[in-house]
């Protein structure tokens, strides 16, 4: 397996991305596109070249004798699928943002600046990208540190009151979370074993394994917005939509929930200890959702609590993993797969409101249907496909986390099945608010003069559309593959 | 060969559900009719294959397929269903134009029916389920088409199948998978076969979610609510596929799940059978008091799948019974809720589309102020006339055979309950038959007023739509054969001997060509000894008053039955009292909710306001429980004024951490 396609991939953007910090308007647009394309050219050959020869293949390039194993990758079926859909995705909403960050926006009119915009999000990327591949505890926390500090770039965009505090909560929060967990973590392994390697959490004693898990759980759930450190992600769609979208869909929240799975992937003979402990929280964390969807009217901040909940999701399908289901592993994955496609079309279509009405209030736009026909026909399936409607991907998903969830309590006590019988309140609870806010918003009178997006947002919410559909249907199967790696 | 029909049906809807490409509104709403109905057609051509080579299994789309008997009958509902309303649809949607939206017709009209065949011929749960709520969806998206007095109802509509049919379709399918343990061994068959593993509360869990799923579809109490107002407030020829076909999925479904993945017990067939007995009363008294043409159709829909679950509960209940005669009676019942299901898809599919077309002339569907509409529409009256002999169970018309089938199922079984629920059956079919005078003699008696004057027949498409239903409501009439000949698949050809005369079984004969031809000498014999006479018109006598307008003088649709209804207004009054007690439960849940959602939001800022309901609460600033605890800390640590300082000593301490370490 020649690693270079991927590294390349990552050190791209990370290196394009310092660049774009000196450029500005059509120039840092070439730059950006430069660096999204190749870097979604070399993932989408790596894709090719690993469906060849399938596997799970560990590449070390940094080892040393005191630290361990430094730098490295593993390769397998869920970080080069993720890797794949990151660059897609991320190619996408940087297309839209050529057009969304502009003169013409109503509500977030940018005249200049674009460079900075680009040059977060390309570091951004990059850094989730060299996330995804990392082989040891200590590089997770590198690049978690990159990305927290990315995410605090782009909210911080507008440089607004609200943006500067939610940058910094965001910011704040998950560097809190790394000082009392991943940090930890690491210092611990590297005075105590000299490995931060994942392989070599296989071996851990069961003690260490409960604190080495619960420490590394701090710093994901709180990536991840799980409660107990979870508004900075509500708070964070002060940033440009296109940042935002970025941020729910393939951002510091999935990062979290991948490393997770990676820690639940390698682990032997995980504590139930572990297991109450997160899934205490995750069951806070719907319970809370539940009740802050229908309190929401501002579209980005009802999409925030989605996603919050939906990485909720994830981690219950990671509870069945915990209790020794694969097929845990492969909803958790599948769930994210499929998420990160409808909520990125979701986040877009929202972005629309703002950019040709000024708002994001859902309460003041009606009559959608006839003054923004796409971002209708977008916000209809998106919301749907959030509440887990077919054909879009959540349903399969949800399912699967439903159907791996039931299979791994089955004859548990009764607390265990709480967690899975969540998931089916939490997306009905969606589903009635989407279908109420959709009554109201997209047919009656409408509310504003007739809106215009520029032919390129509209290509992408299309080619959005179509991939969300289409791309479940491919993905299920190769999600199969996953499996637990230690031991 | 089957297996290619099918494939051939599907892809032709998908092209029709494409045909929006072409952006004209005509032409769109032409071109994806004419490929429905290529497609129905093919699915007719399908049947006839497959006739005599069931089961044929295969693949389609990776997804395993199996077409049974069970399978053939629903596909022939909606092949022949779907046809009519294809052709009807070509001048229908017309009414419709300004709305536009061509394009979203084409796709949900299609993948609406495309959807419902795959629910038939799939034999994976996995993808029942998700064939059953693109159907769902689909469906939705027809019905709020009007996008005016159908929004609510639609809307009422999907979040009732979403909690009621989908949530427990989701549970159903996860105890499934928790037996067979990956996703492709999900196929029917396979989970029966480890059905035995579950443990007692899972397999009643298993049997209550299957129910409620299907109850919730096919409307019956108490989850009929949703039905008539979608079903009243859809475009037409939706109405009919909501009526005729979706519907029926869900006799599909209980039947399917109830024989090919859990064991047909006793217990479940008279829940079934009960639950059919209560809804056919309630939805046929209901559909006696309506005055709107198309919410009195719903209502009739509600009280004639009361009727298919009566039969399909007692084929439940009796099928497995050791007494021979027994599991006959059972085998009969279950063979005439399905011959009924498959009468009712023609009669009522051809009443909606007769209603539809009576709105598309008239413009109304208010039967107080139709009249005369027979003069000026023939055809229309025709159909409409030989569909509403069929839904009352006259005989020489297709429901009374099935009809007469389930009445002789419950009177044969010897079992109280049952043959309690026949006479309800027999009873209630005569209210039915009242309830179609009113309609019938409401929209097409008497002489055109103000309103109806300037109706004209409608386009010839859609008198096609109708003719082919209706006609073939008085054939299968007058030869049953043609269609038990399909409905005894599933249960094999020894419960009912059919020939060309007729049909006989359990020591029973009927013959309704040779009651054909004695009803006919006898009505021609009186025709000629006691010719009629020239009919005498004459206007009402108003005592010389010019004041009132001759319409008030009519017999209007609500007087036909006020005193019976009075009679029976204690029924109502029980009726009104559940629905507003299901209203009551949905307001304390939202009061509760509200008073729950209060601590998440900062309402002290918004002074004098009582928090009356959920929007109330959207203009606060959301609360979070993280924010409450640390908040406090940032504000002090910010107005120390270190806040900035703070930040970079947070990254250098984790750097220093990291160098340390790396330094040990």
């Amino acid at each position: 397996m020649n690693s270079t396609i991927f590294l390349l991939s990552f050190l791209i953007p990370l290196a394009l991305g310092l660049i774009e910090f000196k450029l500005d308007k059509k120039k840092a647009d070439i730059v950006m596109l430069i660096s999204a394309l190749s870097s979604l050219a070399l993932t989408s050959y790596g894709l090719a070249v690993f469906l060849g020869n399938r596997g799970i293949y560990h590449l070390v390039y940094i080892h040393s004798q005191g630290l361990g194993e430094v730098f490295g990758f593993v390769v397998d079926t869920m970080s080069v699928l993720m890797a794949f859909i990151v660059s897609l995705t991320a190619l996408l909403i940087l297309l839209y943002a050529i057009d969304y960050m502009s003169p013409t926006n109503k509500l977030n009119p940018v005249e200049s600046g674009k460079g900075t915009f680009y040059g977060w999000m390309l570091i951004l990327e990059g850094a989730v990208l060299g996330f995804l591949f990392s082989s040891s505890l200590l590089s997770f926390l590198v690049f978690a540190e990159v990305i927290a500090i990315a995410t605090w770039g782009v909210i911080r965009y507008y440089k607004t009151p609200n943006a500067r505090q939610a940058a910094n909560k965001a910011f704040g929060f998950i560097n809190l979370s790394m000082l009392f967990g991943l940090l930890l973590v690491v210092v611990f392994g590297l005075v105590k074993y000299h490995d931060t390697s994942l392989y070599a959490l296989g071996q851990l004693s069961s003690k260490a394994t409960l604190w080495v898990f619960l420490g590394v759980m701090l710093t994901a759930i709180t990536m991840s917005s799980q409660f107990p450190l979870y508004s900075w992600l509500p708070d964070s769609t002060e940033a440009p939509v296109p940042a935002s979208a970025f941020i729910h869909s393939i951002g510091a929240v999935e990062a979290g929930l991948f490393m997770m799975v990676r820690i639940v992937q390698f682990m032997n003979g995980i504590p139930k200890t572990a297991y109450y402990v997160i899934a205490l929280l995750v069951v806070i964390t719907q319970v809370m959702s539940i009740f802050y969807y229908p309190l929401q009217k501002d579209a980005k901040r009802l999409l925030a609590y989605s996603t919050i909940a939906q990485v909720g999701i994830m981690y219950v399908a990671l509870l069945g993993a915990i209790l020794g289901s694969a097929g845990g592993l492969q909803a958790s994955v599948y769930q994210l797969f499929n998420h990160s496609l409808v909520k990125s079309l979701a986040f877009l279509v929202a972005g629309t409101f703002g950019f040709s009405f000024g708002t994001f209030d859902m309460k003041k736009i009606k009559g959608l249907r006839w003054i923004l026909p796409g971002a209708a026909v977008g916000w209809f399936l998106a919301l749907l496909g959030l509440a887990g409607v077919p054909p879009m991907g959540l349903f399969l998903s949800k399912a699967n986390v439903i159907m791996t969830g039931t299979m791994a309590v089955r004859g548990a006590s009764w607390i265990e099945w709480i967690p899975v019988l969540l998931v089916l309140v939490d997306a009905t609870i969606f589903f009635m608010v989407a279908v109420l806010w959709m009554k109201s918003m997209l047919f009656g009178e409408p509310s504003y003069e007739k809106g215009k997006i520029s032919p390129l947002m509209y290509a992408v919410l299309i080619v959005l559309i179509v991939v969300m559909t289409v791309s479940p249907f491919l993905t299920l199967h190769l999600t199969e593959s996953i499996r637990f790696i230690g031991g | 060969m089957v297996i290619y029909l099918l494939e051939l049906s599907l892809s032709l809807f998908v092209l029709g559900a494409i045909s929006g490409l072409v952006l004209e509104y005509k032409s769109v709403i032409r071109l994806s009719s004419a490929f429905a109905t290529l497609a129905s057609l093919s699915l007719i051509a399908l049947i006839v294959e497959a006739y005599g080579h069931l089961p044929i299994k295969g693949e389609i789309l990776g997804t395993p397929i199996m077409i049974d008997g069970l399978s053939l009958v629903f596909l022939t509902i909606i092949g022949v269903v779907g046809l009519a309303d294809a052709i009807y649809t070509f001048n229908y949607m017309d009414k419709y134009e300004k709305l536009g939206k061509a394009w979203v017709f084409a796709l949900a009209y299609n993948a609406f029916l495309a959807s419902m065949v795959l629910i038939v011929t799939t034999s994976h749960l996995v993808w029942f389920v998700f064939w059953w709520e693109i159907m769902t969806f689909s469906s939705f998206v027809l019905v709020v088409w009007d996008e005016k007095d159908s929004l609510w109802a639609g809307v009422e509509y999907y979040i009732t199948m979403h909690l009621a049919s989908t949530l427990p379709l989701l549970l159903a399918m996860a105890i499934g998978y928790s037996v067979v343990g990956s996703f492709d061994g999900m196929g029917f068959s396979d989970v029966a076969a480890h059905i035995g593993t579950l443990s007692p509360g899972l397999v009643k869990l298993l049997y209550a979610s299957f129910l409620l799923a299907f109850m919730a579809k096919a409307g019956v109490v108490p989850l009929h609510f949703w039905l008539p107002p979608a079903h009243s407030s859809a475009p037409s020829d939706v109405s009919t596929l909501l009526s005729g076909v979706m519907i029926k999925m869900a006799v599909y479904g209980l039947v399917r799940t109830t024989f090919f993945i859990l064991k047909p017990t006793v217990t479940f067939g008279y829940l079934v059978a009960m639950l059919g007995v209560v809804t056919l009363v309630v939805g046929t008294l209901y559909a006696l008091k309506q005055t709107n043409a198309k919410r009195l159709l719903a209502y009739h829909s509600v009280g004639q799948m009361g009727y298919i679950w009566l039969g399909v509960g007692i084929g439940i209940t009796l099928i497995g019974n050791s007494n021979s005669t027994l599991a006959f009676i059972g085998a009969l019942g279950l063979t005439a809720g399905l011959f009924h299901a498959l009468n009712h898809a023609l009669f009522k599919g051809s009443l909606f589309l007769s209603a539809g077309a009576i709105e598309y002339a008239s413009g109304t569907k208010d039967l107080n102020r139709l009249s005369g509409l027979y003069k000026l529409m023939p055809w229309t009256g025709i159909f409409a006339l030989f569909a509403s002999l069929g839904i009352s169970g006259v005989p020489l018309f297709n429901g009374f055979v099935s009809k007469w089938m389930i009445y002789e199922a419950g009177y044969y079984s010897k079992n109280f309950w049952f043959v309690l629920g026949a006479l309800f059956a027999l009873l209630i079919s005569a209210v039915t038959l009242a309830s179609f005078v009113k309609f019938y003699n409401s929209a097409f008696g008497g002489e055109p007023n103000e309103l109806t004057s300037k109706a004209k027949e409608v386009p010839g498409s859609m008198l096609i739509g109708q003719g082919i239903l209706s006609l073939l409501c008085l054939v299968i009439g007058v030869f049953p054969a043609i269609a038990l000949a399909i409905a005894t698949l599933p249960v094999g050809k020894g419960v009912i001997t059919t020939g060309v005369l007729g049909l006989s079984f359990h020591s029973i004969y009927f013959s309704p060509v040779l009651m054909a031809i004695v009803f006919g000498v006898i009505f021609v014999a009186f025709l000629l000894l006691l010719p009629p006479k020239a009919k005498e018109t004459a206007k009402p006598w108003d005592c010389g008053s010019t004041l009132f307008p001759e319409a008030t003088y009519r017999l209007r649709a609500s007087d036909y039955y006020r005193p019976y209804e009075k009679r029976i207004s204690a029924f109502y009054a029980l009726g009104g009292f559940f629905g507003d007690l299901g209203s009551e439960v949905i307001n304390r849940t939202i009061a509760a909710y509200v008073w729950v959602g209060k601590y998440f939001v900062r309402t002290a800022e918004i002074p004098w306001v009582t928090v009356k309901d959920v929007d109330d609460l959207r203009d606060g600033m959301t609360l979070h429980l993280d924010d409450a605890l640390i908040m406090p800390v940032v504000r002090f640590v910010k107005v120390v004024g270190i806040l900035s300082k703070a930040a970079v000593l947070l990254v250098l301490i984790i750097v220093a951490a990291v160098l340390a370490a790396l330094i040990w």
